[in-house]
């Protein structure tokens, strides 16, 4: 049994009749999920019915730190929320830093599962075991930062961490996101989910440390990670004091920033102006989440025009990109002001900011026009009009309604054949690499159970050149189903379930990620893990929630890319002339699914692989 | 014969541009093209580029050929065209 890391304890709050309980977290459950989205996926596919609305009271909300949260080592304050996503209707899975995670821990609990439906706006406060449920009513309509603060005067306690949603999650617009400090668990609309709960904010106090099993353990794997934090040649010497936003120096020379709804990869190319040296003009400190010492995050106040004076934690790199090349934006403050404006609306950047490129391109080619944007020039490059389009979505007032539920949703109410510009797969609007000149991280966008998702299956070989496992053609297709499925597992293992930062992997212990997170496993919890044990985790929990997404009418068609990425070669840069063609795509699917041990035909998982991983009753659900 | 040198961050700083346009006779290689810049920027563009020890290229340092990695080319002896951009990336994460 485990005797440390772990609380022992899931928390379950029935927001439809105002109880809570405490349930126990078996050695079973934190041997075969470990903690964040594996205990969410976990939860998800055993307790949400087939077929339910993401927005209705049959959906979960499951918040869950991980083990070596809050236990002191560095990068592991993290927390995935999982719940059906509204978005998609596949698994909805994002995570966040700071300390909310942390707190959660120190209260005692492994995770939090909300269920039902409150009949007011409310927001609970956990306070160790005490749980109380609080009107909300005065605070419904708040933008998140105000929010927080109104929640911590009311508790009489500046120190309480708060997770809360905007406007935007209030609206049920499906981009919203959860706020926690100025963090998001931005993607796949998980705020409205809790908008449609009438639930505003989650409030967490907790004062308990988290055990560890073996001290000696602890400081030999703790000194080994830092070790590896030391040796790299990025993490302290750039990334520590630049932070995310140099890599778009990087996709910008290698011709896969994507620019103008990715019309305009390679050709237009603002790095001069939004990249890692005009962001730093703007920097004024930065922020380190709990235990971390690498403190990546920035914050940054713009300087120019109507602008001026407006603090960010940000912009990270996403936002750089759907915020500024993605938009046809050429200037750092825009991009300032519009991160800061996303977080306080609740509003998921990357999708929010995909999406008003989507409309603005249309724009551009006649489709939508005056009338139909309320009279706002939408012409790629109109910061004014991003904007003012951010704060329609939130709200849903006019233009803002029909672009609130994403891209997708937008092009079928729109018609006229507009799919095929809604950058997004599965619903999910897609992150800023363009994959026409990366075909791993393509098949990543193609196959991640979230969707259009970077963070499932970061081809870091393809873009930072990395050769682990193995040295990659970031132009190739051969190798890349098992390529994505190595980068899949282990990301999922160790730093979706661990969870932690996913900066650890690309750029301290990507040869060793798996041996990293046994060895801090072992010495916190007290559970004996091999490397294959963790890889292992990573597996299962990928055929699980790949498994919730088939018994939700998923199939191999909607494994796919937006049709300009199959049809449209690259124009100009260091990337011209490449595309993914539809036979890329699917000979990559092929050789994916094959290795999975899924079925080729239809990507369904099979009864030997679910029984090989202990998911037999995943397969008797399936009637596989 | 016209070559384009493409650098960012860290290198492009020391060079003092993204985009150099660097003139080498024909049949130059990857190895002669680093050669000329050695020469041409000294110990501030070598120290980013080269193991002080051994000379070799740093292992985290990438070059690309028309945006292909030299190693899946012919490392050091690709043969270099004129209008060739030559990419030079320091060690770059994030995201």
């Amino acid at each position: 049994m485990y005797s440390g890391g772990y609380a022992g304890k899931i928390l379950r709050i029935n927001l439809s009749n105002r109880t809570s309980t405490e349930e126990r977290l078996s050695e079973e459950m934190a041997r075969d999920f470990i903690g964040g989205a594996g205990f969410g996926i976990k939860h998800l596919f055993d307790e949400v019915k087939p077929g339910v609305d993401p927005l209705g009271p049959g959906n979960i909300l499951v918040f869950a730190p991980g083990p070596l949260t809050g236990a002191g080592v560095p990068c592991a304050s993290r927390l995935a929320v999982t719940g059906k996503s509204p978005l998609t209707g596949a698994v909805g899975m994002a995570l966040s830093g700071g300390e909310f995670p942390t707190e959660i821990k120190f209260a005692g609990w492994d995770a939090i599962i909300i269920e039902g439906k409150a009949d007011k706006p409310t927001y609970v406060a956990i306070t160790g075991k005490n749980v109380r449920f609080h009107d909300a009513v005065h605070a419904w309509g708040t933008l998140t930062f105000d929010c927080q603060q109104i929640i911590k005067n009311e508790l009489h306690d500046q120190n309480v961490r708060v997770c809360c949603i905007g406007p935007a999650g209030e609206h049920l617009s499906r981009m919203a996101c959860i706020i926690n400090e100025r963090r998001a668990v931005g993607r796949k609309g998980l705020g409205a989910v809790m908008g449609s709960k009438n639930l505003k904010a989650i409030a967490v106090r907790g004062t308990d440390p988290v055990a560890i099993a073996s001290e000696e353990k602890y400081k030999i794997a703790r000194a080994a990670m830092l070790k590896a934090f030391k040796d790299s040649p990025v993490l302290y010497p750039e990334f520590s004091h630049h932070g995310t936003p140099m890599v778009t120096d990087l996709t910008g020379a290698m011709g896969v920033l994507p620019a103008k709804n990715w019309s305009a990869t390679g050709e237009f190319v603002p790095v001069e102006r939004i990249g890692r040296d005009a962001q730093a003009t703007r920097k004024v400190g930065r922020e380190h989440c709990h235990d971390c010492p690498v403190g990546c995050s920035q914050l940054k106040v713009a300087k120019t025009g109507a602008y001026a004076g407006i603090l960010s934690e940000g912009p990270d790199y996403e936002t750089v990109y759907s915020f500024g090349s993605g938009v046809g934006i050429s200037e750092v403050d825009p991009i300032i002001a519009a991160d800061r404006l996303a977080d306080e609306l609740g509003l998921d950047s990357i999708s929010s900011g995909v999406t008003i490129a989507f409309a603005m391109e249309l724009f551009e080619k006649g489709i939508l026009t005056l009338e139909d944007t309320d009279g706002i020039d939408l012409h790629f490059g109109n910061d004014e009009a991003m904007m003012k389009v951010l704060r329609k979505i939130a709200f849903r007032d006019g233009l803002g309604d029909l672009l609130a539920d994403g891209s997708l949703a937008a092009a079928k109410k729109i018609g006229k054949g507009t799919e095929k510009y809604a950058m997004q797969v599965k619903g999910l609007e897609l992150p800023g690499y363009d994959v026409r000149a990366l075909k791993a991280h393509g098949l990543g966008y193609a196959t991640a159970y979230t969707g259009g998702d970077h963070c499932r299956s970061y081809a870091f070989q393809e873009v930072f050149g990395i050769p682990v496992p193995w040295q990659v053609d970031r132009f190739a297709t051969e190798g890349k189903g098992k390529l994505t499925i190595w980068n899949q597992d282990v990301r999922t293992s160790t730093l979706d379930c661990a969870p932690m930062c996913g900066f650890l992997l690309d750029m301290a212990v990507p040869a060793t990620a798996c041996q990293n997170t046994a060895s801090l496993m072992e010495a916190v919890t007290g559970l004996s893990f091999t490397p294959e044990d963790v890889l292992k985790v990573g597996e299962r929990v990928n055929n699980l929630a790949k498994a919730f997404n088939v018994r939700e009418g998923f199939t191999r068609a909607d494994d796919a890319l937006p049709e300009r990425l199959m049809t449209e070669p690259l124009t100009a840069g260091a990337s011209k002339g490449h595309v993914i063609s539809r036979q890329d795509l699917d000979k990559m699917l092929d050789e994916y699914y094959s290795l999975r041990g899924w079925d080729v035909k239809t990507g369904m998982p099979t009864r030997e692989k679910l029984t090989d991983l202990g998911l037999t009753y995943v397969a008797d659900a399936l009637r596989l | 014969m016209k070559i384009t040198l493409h650098t960012i961050l860290g290198i492009k700083e020391v060079i003092g541009q993204r985009l150099s346009e660097i003139d080498l006779p024909p049949g130059s290689t990857v190895e002669d093209f680093l050669t000329y810049m050695k020469e041409r920027w000294g110990d501030k563009v070598s120290a980013r580029l080269f193991d002080p020890d051994s000379g070799a290229v740093l292992p985290y340092v990438r070059i690309m050929v028309n945006g292909q990695t030299i190693q899946l080319l012919e490392g050091m002896e690709t043969l270099l065209k004129e209008g060739d951009e030559v990419l030079i990336l320091p060690p770059v994460s994030g995201g």
